[in-house]
């Protein structure tokens, strides 16, 4: 496992080095939550009472706010980094060292993102300790934390095993960056979709790292449905990770070596 | 044949650049204060070329080649100085200065990565307005002569890089240049791609008149190529002439190599030294000013050979 | 630049089109994507209201589909020229360009095209027509909505075109490049909704509402003579001036490389 701290520790001080990086995609975020709050006070009317699909407008901001700052903790990273592997023939010493690639990709994702996932942490044992919803489910919000990321992780991963197919993966980029604004409730939560169909989409890849994981910090999901997605989470998991270790080896096959 | 195309008087070149200081402390200082040093790249050089000459110029890394390709295609101003090339002013960018001139950056290129050179060469003909007929009988003789008439309608991306500079090559010629400049074209290639490009620009420098200015630091090019060879080291020309004036001038002593069956010469001589070079060779040189060579016995000689300074000795002493 | 060279690059972006066809299909997908995402927005929103600081919900969608429109347009003409001049400056692979008979400056701003943005166009100009439908149009009108839209793309070139060309100065000045792009998507948005000093700065110091707004007020008849005026004298102005900075941005690479 010390090598696997070790990668973690070496992104880190990548971040560090970068952190003119992090500022900026936090004043976008921050940019993007406030262009959302703007057109929502227009919404509301200026209502400050008036609630829609149980949100005030000031729960609205709040949402908007932590769902924007997810994103800085969940990244797309991860879905290009096999396909330059692939791309420059620098997956080769990956198959000679005795390194996992997925768990080095979790490890490096946790050190990319280190500093947002603690103060994320600490914003929610906050709302935990001072939130309006049901409180002292802390441990058990973390325990949602860490399996939606470790989803995230996989899925990425899962994504990633393309770039042994496709030999320009850019365009992936805003394809995911667009799914992410959708599915993970950036603009607006989940339940406001029409048809009703926030209901089927809240437990997507994206929404359960966005829009629910959001609302899970706010205290707007009780326990049970917390242990359920929790229980939900493993078992998804476990398929993905069973299923990424069988696609990884057939992919492999396709794999020829420098400049392939 | 005897018509100047390139004339430079006095041409200097100076790049800014500025130290960085070590530690924080150093950075600040950076910040606020910048101490701007400059470099002359190239000092007042002097240069002409007359129509139809095969020139080369060479020099070790940062001898200024490079830079004087570049002010002589107009992409730099001088600071200082006058140039002329084909009768303009390279730097106003004349486009019918440009139509008269070809380039090839060794290092950059020119042509679509992703797409055939045909490609390119097809916005080229629009850009330097060639008439289609004579665009194509242009095409089809230099992609003949280059022996790439079945590679031009290849992505470039899967060329090898012999055949990518000679779709460079074409590139270049396409418009019928009157001077044709080559910075480092032969970089990264093997011996039979460079022989290749050699003939080829041998042949169009004698067939169509085409003036030649390439730059290097490879000895194999100057050999083949050059009729003229200028050096250049440290911005400043340290040598221009034919290769055997070069070669005649770098001669400093004269000695010859004496080879024996393993016994000593027996020389009578005055102000003439020996030193052993190995088993059965042995080094005679001039020691003095007035040497005389009364007799050797031919007896034990196989052979008697002038110690001649090879190409590569010279240009050592010279950059080294 | 002659126009015979610009169909020649037109080609020769049209074959790397298609050279990637995972790449076009993918990049035709996003293109369509972001509108889709930005009209299902526009559904929710109106769920709650049926008026947003004045604007309808047709006129919402107008409003958004005229700002996908002049976006689609601007990538569609220049985006791609935009990345490889970034590229060029940075790797210094400006040389060819400059030994070139043509005028360095059209020819680096129209050096392709990207086609797949042509299909977002098209689409964007179908669902245009679908929301315009029973709008009583005259000639006149249209003709100056799609002049306005010409306007608001040149408008994005020349600011796009501006901070591609600070790498002539700035070293890692690209993640500045996205500032365009964000402004322009607050500014796709109801005027109303903002704080009057914003609106200000975006109208008049870098009209980006305007850019949006100038096609629709000429199509609704709206716009104001002095504003459009304005609106040009701007363009003109900033045209100048960044052909100005083209030529000293060159003289800057030259010297550097």
């Amino acid at each position: 496992m010390r090598k696997y701290w070790y990668v973690a520790r070496n992104r880190f001080m990548v971040t560090m080095v970068y952190r003119s990086d992090f500022v900026f995609a936090m004043a976008v975020a921050i940019f993007r939550t406030m262009i959302s709050a703007f057109l929502w006070r227009a919404i509301y009317g200026g209502g400050e009472n008036s609630y829609m699909q149980g949100y005030s407008y000031r729960e609205l901001v709040l949402y908007l706010l932590l769902t924007n700052a997810t994103s800085l903790i969940f990244s797309f990273e991860l879905c290009f980094k096999i396909g330059q592997l692939v791309k420059t023939g620098r997956l080769t010493p990956y198959l000679y060292r005795p390194i996992n690639i997925l768990y080095e990709n979790l490890f490096e994702s946790i050190g990319a993102s280190a500093i947002s996932m603690i103060v994320f942490s600490a914003v929610m044992l906050f709302f935990d300790v001072h939130g309006s919803g049901n409180g002292n489910l802390f441990v058990l919000k973390l325990l949602y934390f860490v399996l939606s990321y470790i989803l995230w992780v996989l899925v990425l991963s899962l994504i990633g095993l393309l770039g042994f197919k496709m030999i320009q993966m850019w365009p992936l980029k805003p394809i995911m960056r667009g799914l992410y604004m959708l599915f993970a409730g950036i603009l607006f939560p989940l339940e406001f979709l029409p048809w009703k169909l926030g209901g089927f989409i809240k437990y997507n890849p994206f929404g359960l790292v966005g829009s629910t994981l959001t609302q899970v910090v706010m205290g707007r999901i009780g326990r049970r449905e917390i242990e359920s997605m929790i229980l939900g989470m493993l078992l998804g998991i476990v398929i993905f990770y069973f299923l990424y270790n069988w696609l990884l080896k057939k992919s492999l096959k396709l794999y020829e070596g420098a400049g392939a | 044949m005897e018509q100047e195309v390139i004339r430079c008087e006095e041409v200097l070149y100076e790049y800014s650049y500025f130290e960085k200081k070590e530690g924080l402390g150093g950075s600040i200082k950076d910040f606020f204060f910048r101490e701007v040093k400059k470099k002359k790249a190239v000092d007042k050089v002097s240069l002409s070329i007359k129509r139809g000459e095969l020139v080369g110029l060479l020099g070790p890394n940062g001898a200024g080649k490079t830079t004087l390709i570049k002010i002589l295609i107009g992409i730099l101003q001088p600071e200082e100085g006058e140039v002329r090339c084909n009768g303009y002013i390279p730097y106003d960018r004349k486009y019918e200065f440009l139509k008269k001139i070809g380039v090839v950056l060794g290092q950059k290129s020119q042509l679509s990565w992703d797409l055939p050179a045909m490609d390119t060469l097809y916005l080229l003909r629009e850009i330097y307005e060639i008439p289609r007929k004579e665009f194509d009988e242009r095409l089809d003789d230099l992609a003949e002569k280059l022996n790439v008439k079945d590679k031009l309608r290849i992505p470039v991306r899967k060329l090898s890089l012999g055949e990518r500079v000679k779709c460079e090559l074409i590139c270049s010629l396409i418009h019928n240049p009157d001077i044709l400049f080559l910075d480092e074209p032969t970089l990264g290639m093997d011996i039979v791609s460079q022989r290749f490009v050699y003939d080829f620009l041998n042949d169009i420098n004698q067939t169509r008149k085409t003036t030649i200015i390439f730059t290097s630091h490879y000895i194999q090019d100057i050999e083949n190529l050059a009729k003229r060879v200028v050096l250049v080291k440290g911005g400043k020309i340290v040598s221009d002439g034919t290769l055997n004036q070069l070669k005649e001038n770098y001669k400093t002593e004269r000695s010859y190599v004496i080879e024996t069956d393993g016994t000593k010469p027996e020389l009578e001589a005055v102000g003439v030294g020996m030193t052993k070079l190995s088993d059965n060779k042995y080094k005679v040189f001039v020691d003095a000013e007035s040497a005389v060579l009364k007799s050797i016995s031919l007896s034990n000689v196989v052979s008697i050979d002038e110690d001649k300074m090879e190409l590569d000795e010279i240009l050592e002493s010279i950059f080294g | 630049m002659k126009i015979r060279v610009y169909r020649e690059l037109i080609k020769l972006s049209v074959r790397e089109f298609v050279i990637y066809r995972m790449t076009a299909t993918l990049t035709v997908l996003f293109g369509l994507m972001f509108y889709g995402i930005e009209l299902l927005a526009g559904v929710v929103y109106y769920q709650f209201t049926d008026s947003i600081m004045g604007m309808t919900r047709n006129d919402y969608m107008i409003l958004i589909t005229t700002a996908n429109i002049i976006q689609m347009g601007y990538e569609l003409l220049f985006v791609t020229s935009h990345e490889r001049l970034e590229d060029a400056i940075i790797e210094g692979e400006l040389d060819y360009a400059l030994i070139r008979p043509v005028n360095s400056f059209f020819y680096y701003a129209f050096q392709r095209i990207d086609i797949a943005s042509g299909v977002g166009l098209l689409v964007s100009v179908a669902f245009l027509c679908f929301f315009l439908r029973g709008t009583a149009l005259t000639g006149i009108r249209v003709a100056g909505y799609i002049v306005g839209l010409f306007l608001g793309i040149w408008m994005l070139f020349l600011v796009n075109h501006n901070i591609v060309m600070l790498s002539f100065w700035v070293e890692k000045s690209s993640k500045i490049a996205g500032i365009p792009e964000y402004l322009f998507e607050l500014a796709s948005r109801p005027r109303g909704i903002y704080p009057s000093i914003l609106v200000w700065i975006l109208s008049y110091i870098l009209p980006f509402f305007t850019a949006i707004h100038c096609p629709i007020e000429m199509l609704s008849n709206k716009g104001s003579v002095m504003g459009v005026a304005y609106y040009l004298l701007f363009l003109v102005i900033v045209s100048a001036i960044t052909y100005l900075l083209w030529n000293k941005g060159l003289k800057k690479y030259a010297s550097a490389s």
